[in-house]
């Protein structure tokens, strides 16, 4: 029996997850920002047809953004997580066997389905999402991930085959690619593409029918995976599960303005470290060992330059954030310089480990987590009441200069009960 | 070397609480029955990938048992039908009305009798962007 695995992606995820709250923006020329409202990350269609490309400066369209042309929103982190779980637990009504290959798209495997349905099923797929979630997806489905990543490529580009295309007849596969360009294959970047056009290899189909050999030569044995993929064998494994539950949580920012003073820092760590420690009790686990970084901005070549980074380490594994807050004043000793202008900070929790497995520690008295009923109501009262409504002191009270900008942040609309929707009656 | 097990499954969310400490004494006569305590979750959303909140503002739908500041309960994945408590979209805004066909067509009714029925040209015209199951109205 022949692998059958479809790859199902939301259109414009970003921009579609603001459109499902905020309706007036459907039709828009609508895009999303960057952290700290840099640039153009996610397009419409019409912000598209704009001629606006992808990572263009927000500053570059504030004259149209200014006549009402052009909308920007910050990027809105917790309502677009929140979006993907949804999508992907209705992807899981399809199949057991789901790999979330994103935040806006995953590989969904229906081996074992009729071939002849596989189209309905697609287009089943699409309006299950479509009406549980708002979001509009394409689906691609063949038989190998890459042929998978191709037909959901065709499904984008061509309008009139609605969304949907099955991939799975190798007539069909040989007809799509003689007409797609070699660099939209999953795999094959722009460098390479650009080596594989001045080798003469211009379409998909020329680089399915490439010698193998010789790709793995002047390529690498990974594009040589590519070309079996093309040629319908299935060679890039599963992996297993989705990547929900992360072997590292990171926090870090781009400061909205410069920092150059150590108690602003400190306040950037603290709620950093916080940030992390309610990310790791989420998916209830521990950790013993963390990283912390400080740096200055490498694009001003003409300021002095550093970039500090410590590994940090706790007697046993825990998820208590005040645990990591203490560890922060001898760790800044280490780190902070003064007659530096700091541009970004990070602390990432490394080495994660559920409640099994745990080894305990022989000499400190309580293993697992003393304070954790303490963080349990920390977390309800936050969820219940807006985000850091209760927070440590070293956190900070007013506005910092190292916040991010977020001058056009839409409301978290399915994670705040202070930010639901309103609607009229 | 085998790390040992303390804990064989993640620890649940909520946990019953035991208030004399373990070490000795009677174990509790109740222990064995020990059920999950009452989740509203459970009680209230049928479909969590499809379920949202909403906070209803305006008088229009007082008949249904929808007032001013209620939060309401929104299930995307049911398909509308007549007599249901809907949210719409119309104009770019997204409304709170009661789906009601009159000879085939769709109209969009208030609870009020201050408020005259929106009617819809064709089933076309009609977005409906949730089904709302749930009110919960806040006593204090």
């Amino acid at each position: 029996m022949k692998d059958v695995i479809a790859l199902c992606d939301a259109n414009a995820f970003y921009c579609s997850c603001e459109q499902v709250f905020n309706p007036s923006l459907l039709g828009k020329a609508l895009g999303v920002l960057s952290n700290n409202d840099g640039c153009i990350v996610a397009r419409t269609a019409q912000l598209k047809a704009l001629g606006v490309a992808m990572g263009t400066p927000a500053f570059k369209v504030r004259d149209q953004v200014a006549r009402g042309e052009i909308i920007l929103k910050s990027s809105n982190y917790a309502l677009y997580g929140d979006m993907s779980s949804r999508f992907m637990s209705v992807l899981e009504q399809f199949s057991p066997k789901l790999e979330v290959y994103s935040i806006d798209e995953a590989f969904v495997e229906l081996s074992g389905f009729p071939l002849a349905n596989l189209h309905a099923i697609g287009l089943d797929m699409k309006r299950r999402v479509f009406q549980w979630t708002g979001l509009p997806i394409g689906v691609g489905i063949s038989t190998t991930k890459t042929l998978a990543k191709l037909a959901n490529y065709a499904a984008k580009k061509f309008p009139a085959t609605g969304g949907v295309v099955d991939l799975t007849s190798p007539i069909r596969q040989q007809r799509l690619m003689a007409i797609t360009p070699v660099g939209e294959v999953w795999g094959v970047g722009r460098r390479i593409g650009k080596r594989l056009e001045a080798a003469g290899i211009h379409t998909a189909a020329q680089l399915a029918n490439a010698n193998r050999r010789w790709i793995r030569k002047q390529f690498s044995v990974v594009l040589e995976r590519t070309v079996c993929e093309l040629q319908g064998e299935y060679c890039i494994p599963w992996e297993e599960g989705s990547s929900a539950n992360k072997h590292q949580i990171m926090c870090s920012r781009s400061f909205g303005q410069r920092v150059t003073t150590r108690q602003a820092l400190h306040a950037a760590l603290a709620s950093f470290i916080c940030r992390a420690c309610e990310k790791l009790r989420k998916q209830q686990q521990y950790s013993r060992e963390a990283i912390i970084f400080i740096r200055t901005d490498p694009f001003k070549a003409n300021l002095p330059q550093t970039g500090r980074s410590l590994k940090l380490m706790v007697p046993s594994p825990t998820s208590d954030s005040s645990v990591w807050l203490q560890q922060l004043n001898p760790a800044l000793d280490v780190l902070f310089q003064e007659g530096y202008e700091y541009k970004k900070a990070g602390f990432a929790l490394v080495d994660l480990c559920s409640g099994a497995g745990f080894q305990g520690d022989l000499l400190t008295a309580a293993s697992i987590p003393e304070n954790t009923r303490m963080m349990t109501v920390l977390d309800a009262i936050n969820q219940r009441f807006g985000s850091q409504t209760l927070r440590p002191a070293s956190v900070g009270f007013r506005a910092q200069p190292w916040h991010m900008n977020q001058q056009v942040l839409s409301p978290s609309y399915t994670t705040q009960w202070p930010e639901i929707m309103k609607v009229q009656t | 070397m085998k790390p040992i097990q303390i804990f064989s499954r993640p620890l649940p969310e909520t946990l019953p609480f035991y208030q004399s400490p373990a070490a000795c004494g009677f174990t509790s006569p109740a222990a064995d029955y020990l059920q999950d305590t009452l989740s509203l979750d459970q009680l209230l959303i049928r479909h969590p990938a499809a379920t949202f909140f909403a906070r209803a503002q305006g008088q229009s739908m007082k008949g249904a048992g929808i007032f001013d500041g209620d939060i309401l309960i929104i299930d995307r994945s049911l398909t509308p039908g007549d007599g249901d408590v809907i949210l719409a979209l119309l104009d770019g805004e997204l409304i709170v009305k009661r789906l009601v066909y009159c000879h085939g067509k769709p109209e969009l009714h208030s609870e009020n009798p201050d408020y005259p029925a929106i009617k819809l040209d064709s089933e076309e015209g009609l977005n409906v962007w949730g089904v709302v199951t749930e009110v919960i109205h806040h006593l204090r």
